[in-house]
Parts: structure tokens; C-alpha cells; sequence
């Protein structure tokens, strides 16, 4: 408990006395870190367990529990529930039986489903671990050596809503915190001239909208920024970063004259960390005027990153997404676009490929550059949907006719995850025969958020909250790190 | 695997054995004998080596396979495989093991991975061998060392020792208590009673109170407080100047008068409740229908109104919980829009479970500050409130309905236009549909419940693994596709679930099916012959099997459904004939026809048990249909006069707890009555012929209710300090912080309700006490002792509220109008330069704007404690460069530099239009020096600048 300090350390300084700051005595200030500064009146007495998470400005770096293999999370959101059986998870059984009805019964999903689907798509070995992924994602098969694949996973239920809250906030039912806050509450950001968590689709939001980002009970300023990347210019992305009026210089004049009057009304106040906070914010304001819109600023990549990366939406923010990276956001959620994409109840064939096709060079692309880079070492690059879909055809409720698609299914489905500290090449778990239930190494979507936040540095038994008197965290009462998943 | 012990050799085993005293009574009850020995020598070795199997087979499967999700700190379904008790005592779906019986053991079925629903452990199923052990140990009196078992069973200290501290002692359930006023030193500096006792603290810490903050900065305080709006120039200088002529008690508290009976202070004051009440303006996410409300405006309407007419607040209570009972009266048809408060929350895309989870903590939390809702899914871990008391609450909720929008009372005259007479006209015939489909529906699933029995029927059976086929889709049948549950609804197959289990061997009709139902198939034929010539299976049944001769399971579900089938047309057939018929005179028939119309039917289906059967399929196209209802109305709604969201009793609802909080798993059977801690030690009474939500409302209240009113005091106490006494406004529970100063917490909750629940008399005796006078400058030794002013020994300043921000903005830019707005002022980003007050504007819960979420709204999507006061840099980058902030700075700068003459004149009327006064001369000479280096924009860019500074955004 360093950081927090009882004296704020200001005080001896301006106390009493009536001078005026220079601008250079602002900034050296603002130099000595706002953690320094003690906290009166952050949230109706609500006391974290992380160090210093109640500093004046909630958004500071901070420490997890024990050193961190990584540093920083990139959720690649393939919304809707992409198919394992024709992505990552090859199910020989499923084309020897395809319009077979399969031995035991199906599985109890959303709609109704008949017969066994052969996977329209080829696999192939990848890499010299030799793991298989279809031909939809042959740009992540290339760099399957440095993915662990997450072949059994669980869910609770086969609906989009209780699913996706489940994978964001832990849980489906209640209103709760997202990873993404849960994270930012954490670590702070590492970057404070950018938001410290920032979600990202192309022309709106996922069903369940902002929830998926919420911050719940933990103060709003650790919920997501959402940004809707179908829009291209700075200003359009991001709000009031850049004054129609103002050029940099006037605007600086003006700010040193707000912050002349600042000084001595904080001199005639004397006494409260929040108005010294507001000066520094300022400062950082400022800065972030420039470092924001740089940041979000595409033109500025070369153009074989571009080609590398190629040129759709979803291509557009996963380049993005590394420029956050370097500069230090915590957690970057990409959703593949509004609404639920892969939610290809039928055609899934023809759906799959054009939505495969619109992400997996980018993702690719993704992996090789944060790796030139030295980035992947310390950011985890999670891969995956809500929930996977069932190896059974999905039919109409005549029972009669199939619509070529897939129907739900929470029983057991494939997530990736590559980079910060995780163990790459590798295939955890397994699903039946047939890829209906994870049947091996099950594991539940509480593991792999125990397991991410262990490789972010915390306990998820101790990363909590205080809320109407209890202390709360991502994984409720469940969850156990997978060491297997570690490398 | 080695063989079952039968019973018999299981209770001689037993007398071998030497039990501790407890596990004797336990098991006793078990087995219904009574076991014990008088050779302990020989037992205790017996005991040894039965320990070793345990120690050498069973325990490493428990520790390995079992306790990592069943064990003190986990365990899941409230089930603990970590001890022998917990294992005997079970978890959410009953007992784990009978002792002496592994074929009655639910451990053995969810080892046998027989049933989907109940196969463990999930990871895979365990090798014959290791079911064996566990089987052979469960049969052989499950032998577990005492002195492990004793450490694994102790409970968690906390989990103790918090429950069994009595009710009554903790503070907050305590019943208030008059406090007498302590003695103090310095008698000349209380105004009012709460002085005293914030003194009497003050001086036991050898504190001493900041002097009186001066009058311009105390002016401007009172106005933010009580209106959300800093006070003009001229009001302030109105005040110093009253000052000078009388007393400066007479001066504030004729501003006080002044300030309360503006309409600015309801529009303030209601804005905090909204923040309890969680109000918003649209449903949240929902998949199909509409997402925005028509009418929540109307709820902001009533609380704005209720406090600025001093609505008292057990009234206020009353009204939102209630009013549609309570409120008949022409005269209170205003208040109907109170139960709003019930009715604006978040729709959880229309889970009906979700929203009356919400609608139990806000209740609970928002009027009780009490954590109910995490009795959902388990008693709670702190508060002595179990999960019967939830489900309890849950009952009375559950009982009362959402009239569509057609039957919600509308507020004020309806308009006589041919406009409005078309609307009407049409939005009639969309409800009339409605409820034709919504009736056909109803109708369509009793029916299919009783003509497709047989379906139902046999896929109950083929639940069980021991009894189905292989290769079918359970829930698609030859003829229909049978309504299951789903994460909206429970589905009817429950309902025949149920129903069968709950009868057992010795019912007249499914008597037969329970003897058969645990019978291996090897020995079905032969069983059922038996049973047959047992003589006491149901004559119509019997006749069905003898014809049949059904092998299987299934093959006899599909004999008991062609007999209700066919008793169904029968009935049918009879009700043709004598269409009043009540039943059938032949009483094996009769019988027969009560499994499908009997009160106890599966078949027979409230409303809402109806809409608990629907596909997903039909709850889109009626939430579709209903949604055509609201379209209509949002296409008209400016034009249209407001409507109370309201509730009405309805069907009533015979609650049971939903196990781990699931709705398709169902436990107990619980009354429908108040939670116990509601009540204290007052005796609970049972609502049967009414849903008890009047009675709820009644409860909370009243005087006599120990926490309504430390409740709202210690909130309206927050509002006015940034910090209420007690740190978590909406959890006053036994993990609770004791508040700063219970004994003016207990005073104020006192003179509160003896002062006839009055919020305006609370606020009064508040800001006019001296402790709220006080400076807010620290100094260098408190700071030191109470930095959090813990103590009350300064007016700790803080940053205002968004809305607060918003007005004061608007205001200086002259921009503002104080009047009532119709209806909620638009969703679009452009609404936020609209030139009325903040209140007013909607509020879209999914989609809240980055103004309201960069500005610590508190998320409406449940009932907020308090506000959060973060200094964040997006705040600042709204202030440097937002349009709304340009707009204001441009619109002052241009109306004064028009009027005015002369630079520091302008400068001086600047300063004051903004911060309501007159600049030092040093700030004039600085703004001059600024503004010479910006001609021709400068007052412009000065006016930003002002609007900028930590004074205007500062309440202190």
C-alpha cells in the first residue's frame, strides 16, 4: 500500500501561501505522479483490495498481486458463435456419418437439430507442433505455434445473451463488471492520454450492446470506450479530441491562464486532492489531444503493413488494436461487427467463409507483427465466440427441413489464445467424437478467466470489489487456473 | 464390480460399527433403525480396516475427482463432498447418500451418468472400478474417519460466527432510539440539534470545527445544494446585503424558504431519487418489441412534483409501491405514476425472473438497504435472509402484472380531437388482437399438454439413460416439437415432470409407473407381470397393459398416454353431449380425466404459466405483437398525455425457490409472505387471497420499520455532504460499516418521522445547521487526524454532479429555462445543447452518452448507492473543446461585449455572469494581459476560459 499516502503531498506547498505557479511548477507537479495523492471521497466507501486502486486518479498504473507474464489483453470477439467442427476443431467422425442421426441423442440446444454435418472446409497440420485448423483460418494455421488451442471449452447455456454476459462479466443473469473493467480496475493504464479500455465495432454494437463493456458497480470510469470503427477520421472516432477553433498554441495560452485561476482558487480552498487532480487533468487532456488522435491515426502505418494486414473494417481495427497495444491500452475487445455475424443458423458454409475471409488475414497479420515487435510477449491475444455450434444440422420447426446451418452450442467449443506467457502450439482438451460436449480437460469459461487474470498477475480470488457488502470478482464464487494452458 | 449389499446385510454391518453420537441420530433417521454396539474393541478395528478402504479407494477419487467443485470453499449445488456429512446432507437437489443404499444414492446416479441433467464429474465419467469402490463404501455404512471429518465440516469462521449473532443487536435492525442531546463545551456554536452532536464528536477528538465559510462562498453553496444552480451575481450580492441589516440565522433561513419553494429544487432533489430508482428512459437490450419507454417520463414527472410539494415520504413510499391499490381518489390520480418505480428498470431482453429480481433490490436495497437479491441463488452469506424469504418476496412480485398500454391509467384529460380519437381507436384494436392471440396461444398449449400427452410422457422417460433408445431428438416428436425450457422460459415439460414425481407408488393412476420406473430392463417383463397381479394398478391402465404388453419404459409412458388421450376424448365427446358436465360420474374414470383437468393438471395454465411455455418462436411474435401496441404510441407521443406505469394484481403465484436461482430448477414450496427481516420479531403472516404487495409497502412504510428511515435520512445526509453517516448507503447489513455518528443518525431518523416524514423539513434543519456552515478550507492538523472528514469538522468541497455542470453551463450562458418539459427530451448526441434542465433529458440505458459516462452517472440499470466524484482527462477534453462548452462561452461573450463599455468592464461582467462575482484585481489584470494577445476573439476565449476554471465546477 505504497501509493497511498495519508498527507497529500501538495499541501506544505501551497498551503497559506498565495503565489502564483508558473507553468513550469504545474508540470513538474504533474510529474510527481498522481498516485502520491490521497483519496478522500472515492465512492460511497467502497475500498478495493488492489494497491492504491483508490488513488484521486483512478486510471493510474498500478501493480497486480505477483509479476505478470503479460501486460495487456487484445479480445478478438468473433461474435455470434463461430463453428469448431470448421475452424479449429476437425471432427473425422462427424463427414464418415454426415446425414447420419448421431448414436446418442443431441444435445438439448436453442432450435431444433437433425442429422450429423460434415464440415464443408478442409483441415490441414499447421507448424511443427502439426495442429489442424481449416482452410477458414489458414492466416492463424500459419502461426498455430505460438496459439494454444482451447478445445473444450463449457458454457452454461445455448443463448446468445447469458452467453455473451458470461464470457465478458463471469456472469449471465445479474449485472456485473466486464474483464475489460475488471482489468482496467487492476492495472490502471499504462497510457493515461488513452482511455484504458477500448471496444471496438465496425457499424455498431453486439447484441447486448454496452454491457458487454459495462463497468457495473465499479466507477464508470473503467467501463469500455466504444468506437465504431466503420468511421475513419480522428474526430469521428473519438469525442471532443480536437477544438474547431483552437490551434495548439492558443489553446495552451488559454489553458495557462484556466490554470493561473486554478492555483489560487485552489489556494484559497486549500485543501482538496480533487481540485489539485482536476489541474493535472488538464495537463493530461492536453497531451492527449495529440497523443489520441495519433494513435488512431492509420495513415501513418506504412504500406506494407497495410497490404500485410488488408483493407476490411475488421482489418482496419485489428491494426488498430496493435497501435493501442504499443502504447500501453489494458484491454482492446474487437468485435467482428454489429449484432451477432456468426450466428449462421443457416448457409453456414457460404457465411462462414466471407466472415472468415473479412478477419483471418488481419488476424494473421496481427500475430506476426505483434511478435516482430516483441509485443506478444506480453499482450494475450484471445480468439473465440460466445459459444461454438452444434455438429448437427440445424432444421426448420417442421423437423423436416435443414437450413444448412448450426445451431448453438454451449456444451463445448474452441477459444485461442496466444502470446503473454501462454503456451503456444499447444492443444488443450477435447470434445467427442463429434464435437457436441468437451468431454477431456473441460474447460469452463470461469477457468479461462481465472487463467487470463493469472497471466495478467492477479489471484482472481483476490482481484475484488466491495459492492452492497460483499466482495466481488470476475470469477463469482467458480473458476481454476488451467496450468496446462501456461507455458 | 463386487455386488450390492442388500438391505439386510447393510443393517447387520451397521451394528458392528461404533458411530459418533451424531452421525447415530442421522443415520438413524436415515435407515429408520437403530444401530448400536456394545463391543467397541472389535468395532474400532473393523473400523480400521474399513477406513482403509475408504483411505486407499474412495478418498483419492473424493479428493481428485469431487472436491475441487464440492468442498468448503466451492461447493457447487450447495453440495459438499468433503465431508460425510456433507455428503449425507446434500445439496440443491436433496440428500447425496442414503446410508446402506447406493441404489437409492443420488451419487450413484450422477456417477452412472445416466441422466443428462445429472452426470458427474463433468470432466468425464469415472471407470467401473471407481463407481464400484464408491457403491461398495455407500452400501458398507460410508465410513469416514472422525477426526478429518471433523476439521472438513468445520465451517468457515465467518460463515458462523456473523449468522449467529442475533438479529436484534446489530445497529441497523435495532429499533430507533431517542437520543438524548450530549453535553458540549462550546455552547455557542451549535445552531440546531445536529450541531450538538456533531460537536459532542468533535470536541471527545479534541477537534475543533472550521469558522463559518463567508457569506459569498456560503451563498453559492445553499443555492447548488438546494437547486442544482449556482446562485446569479445579484443574488448573491442580495444576500451580503441582508446580512448587513439583520441576523445572519433570520437572513439564511429566509433564503432557505426561498430556494425551497422553487421548482428547481424538485427538479434537483428528484434527480437524487432517480439515481435510486434506477430511471431511465428506454428497456435496455430486448430482441424484438420496442426498447424505448413511452412513459417512464411520467415517473420523473411524479418524484420532481412529490418533493416539491412535500409529498411525505411514507407517502411517497406507499405511492410506488402501491398506488394503483392505494391511490383511487381523482385527486391523487397524479401519484399512480409513483409506481414507476417498479416499472422503469431494465427489461433483461423481457426475462421475466430478471425483472423481478430487479424489482426485489430496489426495494430492498433502494427502501431497506438490504442485499435481498443475493438470496437468489443461496441464503445469504452475511444477513440472516434465506433463500425461502427471497422467493417469499419473489411471490408477492410475481403476483402482479403490466396492464398493456391501452389499460394504463392516463394522467390528466385525454385530448377530444379526431387525432387523438384515431389513435385511441387503433391502439384499442391492436391490444384486442393482442389478446385474441395471446388468448389463442393459452388455449393451444393446455390442449397440447393433454393431446400430446404420450409425447410428454415418453420423453420423460428417455430422460434417464437407463430407458431410451439411441438416435432420437428427445425433443422433436412424430408430431410435435415439445415445449422445453428455455433461458426465458421454463417450458411445460417440467410441468409433467412434476407432476409424476411428485405422486409416488401409492397413487391410484401412476402407482404402476413408480413401481416400474427404477426397474433394470433385464427384469421388466417379469416386474410388471407382478404388479399387475398385486391387484392394485388402476383398472383402466391395467386393461391398457394387458393389451399392450408394453417391455419397456417407454412402451408403458406410451400406454399411460393413449389412456389419457383417449380419456380426453372421451371427455370431449361427453362435453358435447351435457355441455355443463363437471366430471365423470365413474370414479376410475374420473380419476383419469383429473390428471388433465384437475386442479392440480399439468394442463391447467395461469397466464403466466402459459407464457412459461412458450417457444422461442412464440415469444418473439407476441413480444412483437405487444410491440405494435408501443409503436403506435411512440409514433404519437408528443401529442399524447402521459400514462402511469403502473402494476396490478394478477394472478397469484404460489412462489418456490428456484435452486442455485434457476427457474428450471425448482425447490421448496414457500408462502407467499414478507421476509422475516423486514418484520423484526413480529409475527409473519401468509397472504393467500392477495398478492401482499400492499402489505409490503405498508410495512416499509412505517414508523416502527427500524430502517426506512435511518435509510433516507442517511441518504439525504450524502446528498447535502458528499458522504452520508453510514459509508454504504443501500447496505446497512451486518458486513456494514457502523455509521460516523449513530446517535444523530438515530435523532435525525427520530425527529424525521415526528416531523411527519417531511423531506423539506429534513433539508431545512440541515442547511441551516452550522455545520454545514462551516468553511470548506482544510487546515494542516485535521487534515492530518480526519482527512477524510470523517468527523464533520469542515464543508468538504467536491465536484459537482453532471447535471449540475450541465445547468450551470446553460446558465451562464443565458441559455437555460426553468419550466416543465413534456415528455423526455430526445436520445441524440445534439439534445445535450437543448435549453432546458438536465433532468429532463432521456436517458437510454444502452446507449448512454459519453457526457453522462465521462461524468460519473451511475449505471441505471440497477439501483445506485451513490455517485462516483472521478477526475478523469476526457472530463477536461469536454471542456476544452466540446461544442455545448464553444456554444455557451461564444453566446456570453457576445451578449455582454455588446452591452458593455470597456475592457475591464466586460472583463468584470464576464466574471460575474459566470462565476456570480466580481474578479480580484489581480485576475483583472491577468485577464487583461491574456485577452490583449487574442483580439478580435478574446472575450470569447475568456468567457471559455472561465467556464474552464475548477471554481465554476466546484461546490465548496
Amino acid at each position: 500500500m505504497t501509493h497511498k499516502m495519508r498527507q497529500p503531498t501538495w499541501l506544505n506547498v501551497v498551503s497559506g501561501s498565495n503565489h502564483r505557479l508558473s507553468r513550469r511548477e504545474l508540470l513538474c507537479r504533474a510529474g510527481m505522479g498522481l498516485g502520491a495523492i490521497a483519496l478522500s471521497d472515492l465512492g460511497g466507501g467502497n475500498r478495493s483490495t488492489v494497491h492504491a486502486a483508490s488513488g484521486l486518479n483512478p486510471l493510474a498504473a498500478r501493480h497486480p498481486h505477483f509479476p505478470a507474464r503479460a501486460k495487456r489483453v487484445i479480445h478478438i470477439f468473433l461474435n455470434g458463435g463461430v463453428s469448431h467442427v470448421d475452424t479449429f476443431d476437425p471432427k473425422p467422425d462427424l463427414s464418415r456419418r454426415d446425414g447420419e442421426l448421431l448414436p446418442s441423442l443431441n444435445l438439448v440446444t436453442e432450435r431444433l437439430t437433425g442429422t450429423a454435418m460434415a464440415s464443408p472446409f478442409k483441415f490441414r497440420s499447421y507448424g511443427e507442433s502439426g495442429i489442424q485448423v481449416s482452410d477458414l483460418f489458414s492466416h492463424i494455421g500459419q502461426h498455430i505455434d505460438d496459439v494454444c488451442v482451447i478445445r473444450s471449452m463449457v458454457a452454461d447455456v445455448p443463448n446468445h445473451e447469458p452467453s455473451l454476459m458470461l464470457m465478458n462479466c463471469g456472469v449471465a443473469n445479474v449485472v456485473r463488471p466486464s474483464f475489460g473493467s475488471w482489468l482496467t480496475y487492476g492495472l490502471g493504464s499504462e497510457n493515461e492520454n488513452l482511455p484504458g479500455f477500448i471496444a471496438m465495432s465496425p457499424g455498431g454494437h453486439p447484441v447486448k450492446g454496452s454491457q458487454n463493456w459495462q463497468a457495473a458497480f465499479l466507477p464508470s470510469v473503467y467501463q469500455g470506450t466504444y468506437i465504431d470503427t466503420s468511421k475513419k477520421t480522428v474526430e469521428e472516432l473519438l469525442d471532443n479530441i480536437q477544438n474547431p477553433h483552437l490551434d495548439s498554441s492558443s489553446q495552451r495560452t488559454q489553458l495557462d491562464f484556466v490554470q493561473q485561476l486554478n492555483a489560487n482558487f485552489t489556494a484559497s480552498v486549500a485543501g482538496d486532492a480533487g481540485l489539485e487532480a482536476r489541474i493535472q487533468s488538464y495537463e493530461q487532456a492536453f497531451r492527449m489531444q495529440t497523443a489520441a488522435s495519433e494513435a488512431f491515426d492509420l495513415s501513418r502505418e506504412p504500406e506494407y503493413i497495410h497490404r500485410a494486414y488488408g483493407s476490411t473494417p475488421q482489418a482496419r481495427q485489428i491494426l488498430i488494436a496493435r497501435r493501442l497495444a504499443e502504447r500501453g491500452v489494458r484491454f482492446i475487445q474487437l468485435w467482428h461487427g454489429a449484432w451477432q455475424p456468426w450466428d449462421n443458423h443457416d448457409k453456414i458454409e457460404e457465411n462462414h467463409r466471407k466472415l472468415a475471409g473479412e478477419c483471418s488475414q488481419a488476424i494473421g497479420a496481427l500475430l506476426a507483427d505483434l511478435k516482430q515487435r516483441g509485443l506478444l510477449e506480453t499482450t494475450l491475444v484471445v480468439i473465440g465466440g460466445e459459444f461454438g455450434r452444434t455438429p448437427t444440422v440445424e432444421v426448420d420447426n417442421s423437423g423436416k427441413k435443414s437450413k444448412l446451418g448450426r445451431d448453438h452450442n454451449h456444451y463445448g467449443f474452441s477459444t485461442l489464445v496466444a502470446g503473454g506467457g501462454i503456451r503456444g502450439g499447444h492443444v488443450h482438451g477435447a470434445t467427442d467424437e463429434f464435437g457436441f460436449r468437451a468431454v477431456q480437460d473441460r474447460v469452463h469459461v470461469h477457468d479461462l478467466h481465472a487463467t487470463l487474470l493469472h497471466l495478467l498477475g492477479f489471484d482472481h480470488t483476490r482481484l475484488t470489489y466491495r459492492y452492497a457488502g460483499r466482495d466481488f470478482r470476475l470469477t463469482d464464487v467458480h473458476g481454476q487456473v488451467v496450468h496446462d494452458l501456461i507455458a | 464390480m463386487r455386488g450390492w449389499y442388500t438391505g439386510k446385510a447393510v443393517t447387520a454391518l451397521f451394528g458392528r460399527f461404533q458411530f459418533h453420537a451424531r452421525q447415530l441420530t442421522g443415520l438413524a433417521a436415515v435407515l429408520g433403525i437403530i444401530a448400536c454396539s456394545d463391543k467397541a474393541i472389535e468395532a474400532q478395528e473393523v473400523a480400521r480396516s474399513e477406513y482403509d478402504f475408504f483411505e486407499r479407494h474412495v478418498r483419492p477419487i473424493l479428493i481428485q475427482r469431487c472436491e475441487k467443485c464440492h468442498a468448503a470453499s466451492t461447493s457447487e449445488g450447495s453440495l459438499r463432498l468433503d465431508s460425510r456429512a456433507g455428503l449425507i446432507q446434500g445439496g440443491d437437489r436433496g440428500p447425496g447418500a442414503i446410508v446402506g443404499n447406493p441404489n437409492g444414492s443420488l451419487i450413484m446416479k450422477a456417477l452412472s451418468y445416466e441422466d443428462d441433467d445429472l452426470a458427474m464429474p463433468p470432466e468425464g465419467k469415472l471407470s467401473s472400478d471407481e463407481i464400484g469402490y464408491i457403491a461398495e463404501w455407500i452400501a458398507s455404512g460410508a465410513p469416514w474417519p472422525t477426526k478429518l471429518e471433523a476439521e472438513a465440516a468445520a465451517p468457515s469462521p465467518m460463515a458462523t460466527s456473523e449468522l449467529s449473532k442475533p438479529i436484534a443487536e446489530h445497529w441497523a435492525f435495532r429499533a430507533v432510539q431517542p437520543q438524548p442531546l450530549p453535553s458540549v463545551v462550546d455552547s455557542a456554536w451549535p445552531i440546531n440539534e445536529i450541531d450538538v452532536f456533531v460537536l459532542g464528536n468533535l470536541e471527545a477528538n479534541r477537534i475543533e470545527p472550521s469558522p463559518d465559510a463567508d457569506p459569498r462562498t456560503f451563498a453559492r453553496r445553499l443555492f447548488l445544494d438546494l437547486t442544482g444552480l449556482p446562485p446569479t451575481y445579484e443574488e448573491v450580492e442580495q444576500f451580503v446585503t441582508e446580512l448587513a441589516a439583520s441576523p445572519v440565522n433570520e437572513v439564511v433561513d429566509r433564503t432557505v424558504e426561498k430556494l425551497l419553494s422553487r421548482r428547481e429544487y424538485g427538479e434537483r432533489w428528484g434527480r437524487h431519487w432517480l439515481d435510486v430508482a434506477r430511471y431511465a428512459d428506454t428497456k435496455g437490450y430486448v430482441d424484438g418489441g420496442q426498447r424505448e419507454y413511452a412513459f417512464a417520463y411520467s415517473f420523473r414527472d411524479y418524484v420532481i412534483r412529490a418533493f416539491n410539494e412535500d409529498l411525505p415520504f411514507d407517502q411517497f413510499i406507499l405511492d410506488q409501491l402501491s398506488a394503483a391499490e392505494l391511490r383511487t381518489a381523482t385527486d391523487e390520480q397524479w401519484r399512480l405514476a409513483g409506481m414507476g418505480f417498479l416499472t422503469v428498470g431494465r427489461r433483461f431482453n423481457h426475462n421475466p425472473y430478471d425483472i423481478l429480481d430487479d424489482q426485489i433490490d430496489v426495494i430492498s436495497r433502494g427502501l431497506q438497504a438490504l442485499t435481498v437479491s443475493c438470496a437468489r441463488c443461496h441464503d445469504h452469506k452475511y444477513d440472516p435472509i434465506p433463500t425461502a424469504d427471497y422467493y417469499s418476496l419473489y411471490g408477492i412480485l410475481a403476483s402482479s402484472f403490466e396492464p398493456l398500454q391501452p389499460d394504463l391509467p392516463v394522467l390528466g384529460a385525454e385530448p377530444q380531437s379526431p387525432e387523438y380519437r384515431d389513435y385511441a381507436h387503433e391502439l384499442r384494436k391492436r391490444m384486442v388482437e393482442y389478446q385474441a392471440e395471446f388468448d389463442k396461444l393459452h388455449r393451444q398449449i393446455e390442449s397440447e399438454l393433454r393431446e400430446f400427452a404420450t409425447d410428454y410422457l415418453v420423453y420423460i422417460v428417455k430422460e434417464s439413460s437407463r430407458h431410451r433408445g439411441a438416435g432420437q431428438n428427445p425433443l422433436r416428436t412424430e408430431l410435435v416439437f415439445l415445449r422445453g425450457p428455455s433461458a426465458y422460459a421454463a417450458g411445460a415439460i417440467r410441468r409433467w415432470r412434476k407432476f409424476i414425481y411428485e405422486r409416488d407408488a401409492s397413487d391410484p393412476v401412476f402407482g404402476l409407473w413408480h413401481s416400474m420406473d427404477p426397474i433394470e430392463p433385464a427384469e421388466f417383463v417379469e416386474q410388471l407381470e407382478k404388479q399387475l397381479m398385486s391387484g392394485a394398478v388402476h383398472p383402466v391402465i391395467a386393461a391398457a397393459v394387458v393389451a399392450q404388453k408394453p417391455t419397456t419404459m417407454i412402451e408403458l409412458a406410451q400406454c399411460y398416454g393413449a389412456v389419457l388421450e383417449r380419456v380426453d376424448m372421451q371427455w370431449q365427446q361427453h362435453l358435447h353431449q351435457q355441455s355443463n358436465a363437471s366430471g365423470f360420474d365413474d370414479v376410475a374414470l374420473e380419476s383419469l380425466r383429473s390428471v388433465l383437468y384437475g386442479a392440480d393438471s399439468p394442463a391447467l395454465l395461469s397466464k403466466s404459466e402459459a407464457v412459461d411455455c412458450y417457444h422461442l418462436d412464440d415469444s418473439t411474435r407476441m413480444r412483437n405483437k405487444a410491440g405494435d401496441i408501443e409503436k403506435l404510441t411512440l409514433e404519437y407521443k408528443q401529442d399524447l398525455p402521459p400514462r402511469a406505469m403502473i402494476l396490478r394484481d394478477g394472478d397469484l403465484v404460489a412462489p418456490m425457490v428456484f435452486l442455485r436461482g434457476e427457474h428450471t430448477r425448482l425447490g421448496a414450496k414457500v408462502p407467499r409472505r414478507l421476509p422475516q427481516l423486514f418484520l423484526g420479531e413480529a409475527p409473519r403472516e401468509e397472504f393467500i387471497d392477495r398478492s401482499g404487495r400492499v402489505e409490503l409497502a405498508q410495512r416499509i412504510a412505517s414508523a416502527d420499520n427500524p430502517l426506512t428511515a435511518r435509510v433516507i435520512v442517511n441518504r439525504v445526509w450524502g446528498w447535502h455532504f458528499g458522504r452520508p453517516l453510514v459509508a454504504t448507503p443501500s447496505d446497512f447489513g451486518l458486513r456494514s460499516e457502523p455509521p460516523s455518528h449513530p446517535e444523530l443518525l438515530d435523532y435525525l431518523a427520530t425527529w424525521f418521522t415526528e416531523h411527519g416524514w417531511s423531506l423539506k423539513q429534513l433539508n431545512r434543519l440541515i442547511v441551516t445547521s452550522r455545520t454545514f456552515r462551516q468553511s470548506s478550507a482544510a487546515v494542516t492538523r485535521q487534515m492530518q487526524t480526519d482527512p477524510e472528514n470523517r468527523l464533520l469538522w469542515r464543508f468538504a468541497p467536491r465536484r459537482m454532479e453532471l447535471e449540475a455542470i450541465r445547468d450551470s453551463l446553460l446558465q451562464a450562458g443565458g441559455q437555460l429555462e426553468i419550466k416543465s418539459v413534456k415528455g423526455a427530451i430526445g436520445f441524440s448526441p445534439e439534445a445535450l445543447g437543448a435549453n432546458c434542465r438536465t433532468v429532463y433529458l432521456a436517458i437510454d440505458r444502452q446507449n448512454l452518452s459519453n457526457f453522462a459516462r465521462d461524468f460519473d452517472f451511475p449505471t441505471p440499470d440497477m439501483t445506485a448507492p451513490g455517485r462516483e466524484h472521478t477526475i478523469v482527462p476526457q472530463q477536461q477534453l469536454f471542456f476544452l473543446n466540446s461544442p455545448l462548452v464553444m456554444e455557451q462561452a461564444r453566446i456570453a461573450a457576445k451578449a455582454i461585449a455588446e452591452n458593455s463599455l470597456g475592457k475591464r468592464r466586460i472583463i468584470t461582467t464576464l466574471f460575474r455572469q459566470i462565476l456570480s462575482r466580481d474578479p480580484t484585481e489581480q485576475e483583472l489584470v491577468h485577464a487583461e494581459e491574456y485577452c490583449q494577445t487574442l483580439e478580435p476573439q478574446s472575450w470569447e476565449r475568456l468567457a471559455h476560459a472561465l467556464l474552464q476554471a475548477n471554481e465554476f465546477i466546484y461546490i465548496r
